[in-house]
């Protein structure tokens, strides 16, 4: 497989081999077990000291850790949990929504009714009146396409409440100086004949303006004349279309 | 924990002890590193006394490569013989070439040949005086070409062998190993050549 060796050079290899295979001295061999022993027995309680020393740190470094965000995501939950609109923390409060309105076995329209409500009351309170309205005229429109599907619920009084008190406050608003709301300025839907526009809600009487049209809910039999539906704002057909 | 009963290197001829041998070594059980030490001591020890020609500093070099062996037995990945003694090796060598650089910073510790008890001490004077001509002469080789001669003609690796635990190719291995033979012999014999 391999050159021949010139016969010199193997009688060298050979010696060198012979000189090198010698047998190791028996006191050499003990002391080399010996020393092996002394580094296997100290790797194994380096082991056991490595994880005595830092299995505790570990521990009550991850249970603090786990405490300190726990507590952390406690805190912002909670002071986010009806942040108003503007706030940093109203993420919170939309991912709270969001949450609420995909649970299993939620009325998802009554949620988005509350919601609206909820940025009613602080578009009212004037917190961020622009960025509630907004808020709320979202949460109708969401609240009218899950209503669509039930015409005699009940829950199209407060709908009308609530789109009634929105044109109100957005015609305050823009009374009061405040940038005209996409809503603002529009006709007011007709309804039952009685005018609770903008001239209305430019009084400031918005008591009256709350409670559900006692004309509105639709009767069952498709008699939706006189509902206060904007098309226009919500981008949905009339229930009766 | 090493008990002189559990010393039996001739018992891992089956690759299978000897790789259960190696399990216990990994979990730090004394009786896989002494089936271990039993069967891989030999070979670094004489290879460790074919580069340096010093039979202490063969047993002091061969006794810290068992004592590595020990902190660093958790990156082997194969168990098996031809890579367990290629790893062995691996190591002695690297040791060897530690003891020779501290030899070159303190000159003052020269490379000894101590005599092994022997009835002829004729027949040791002149296998010993041929070694060290091959020794000095294996000076002028590079470190791998010493580690090939080493392990051709002290450990009686066959070419292949060579080829698959230096991790090149046949060729390379053959080549390298004439190169160095040739270089060997203008060492010993520059006349010849001449």
């Amino acid at each position: 497989m391999s050159d021949p060796i010139d016969p010199v050079l193997s009688d060298h290899l050979d010696a060198w081999r012979e000189s090198s295979r010698r047998a190791p001295r028996r006191h050499a061999r003990d002391r080399a077990i010996d020393a092996m022993e002394t580094a296997l027995a100290s790797a194994v309680v380096e082991r056991r000291t490595r994880w005595r020393l830092f299995r505790p740190r570990f521990r009550y470094a991850g249970l603090v850790a786990g405490v300190c965000t726990l507590a952390a995501a406690v805190a912002v939950a909670a002071a986010g949990w009806n942040a108003p609109p503007g706030s940093a923390l109203f993420v919170v409060r939309a991912a709270r929504q969001g949450v609420m309105l995909k649970l299993p076995g939620s009325d998802d329209a009554v949620l988005h009714l509350q919601f609206a409500e909820q940025s009613l009351t602080e578009a009212r309170d004037r917190i961020d009146p622009e960025q509630g309205l907004a808020n709320a005229r979202t949460e109708l429109s969401a609240a009218l396409s899950e209503l669509m599907s039930q015409r005699t619920s009940p829950l199209w009084a407060r709908y009308y409440g609530d789109e009634r008190l929105l044109l109100a406050e957005e015609s305050q608003l823009e009374i009061d100086g405040g940038s005209p709301s996409p809503r603002a300025g529009q006709p007011t839907p007709i309804g039952d004949g009685q005018t609770n526009g903008p001239t209305q809600a430019a009084t400031g009487d918005h008591e009256d303006l709350t409670s559900p049209r006692s004309s509105a809910p639709p009767s069952g039999q498709g008699d939706y004349a006189g509902a206060m539906i904007s098309p226009s704002a919500s981008g949905s057909p009339r229930p009766d279309a | 924990m090493f008990d002189e009963s559990e010393r039996g290197g001739e018992s891992l001829a089956d690759p299978n002890r000897l790789e259960q041998a190696v399990e216990a070594a990994r979990r730090g059980e004394g009786q896989g590193w002494t089936a271990l030490f039993e069967r891989f001591y030999p070979d670094v020890h004489a290879y460790a006394l074919a580069r340096l020609g010093d039979l202490t500093a063969a047993e002091d070099v061969a006794q810290d490569v068992f004592v590595a062996a020990v902190t660093s037995i958790k990156g082997l990945r194969d168990p098996r013989e031809p890579a367990l003694q290629a790893w062995f090796l691996h190591i002695c060598r690297h040791k060897v070439i530690d003891h020779i650089r501290r030899l070159n910073r303190h000159p003052g510790g020269a490379l000894r040949l101590e005599p092994a008890p022997d009835p002829d001490p004729s027949a040791i004077a002149e296998t010993n005086l041929e070694s060290q001509r091959v020794r000095a002469a294996m000076t002028r080789l590079t470190d791998e070409q010493q580690d090939i001669l080493v392990r051709r003609f002290v450990l009686d690796q066959s070419l292949e062998n060579v080829a698959a635990t230096t991790r090149r190719s046949l060729g390379a291995v053959k080549s390298m190993q004439h190169r160095a033979l040739e270089s060997l012999r203008r060492a010993l014999d520059p006349k010849r050549v001449a």
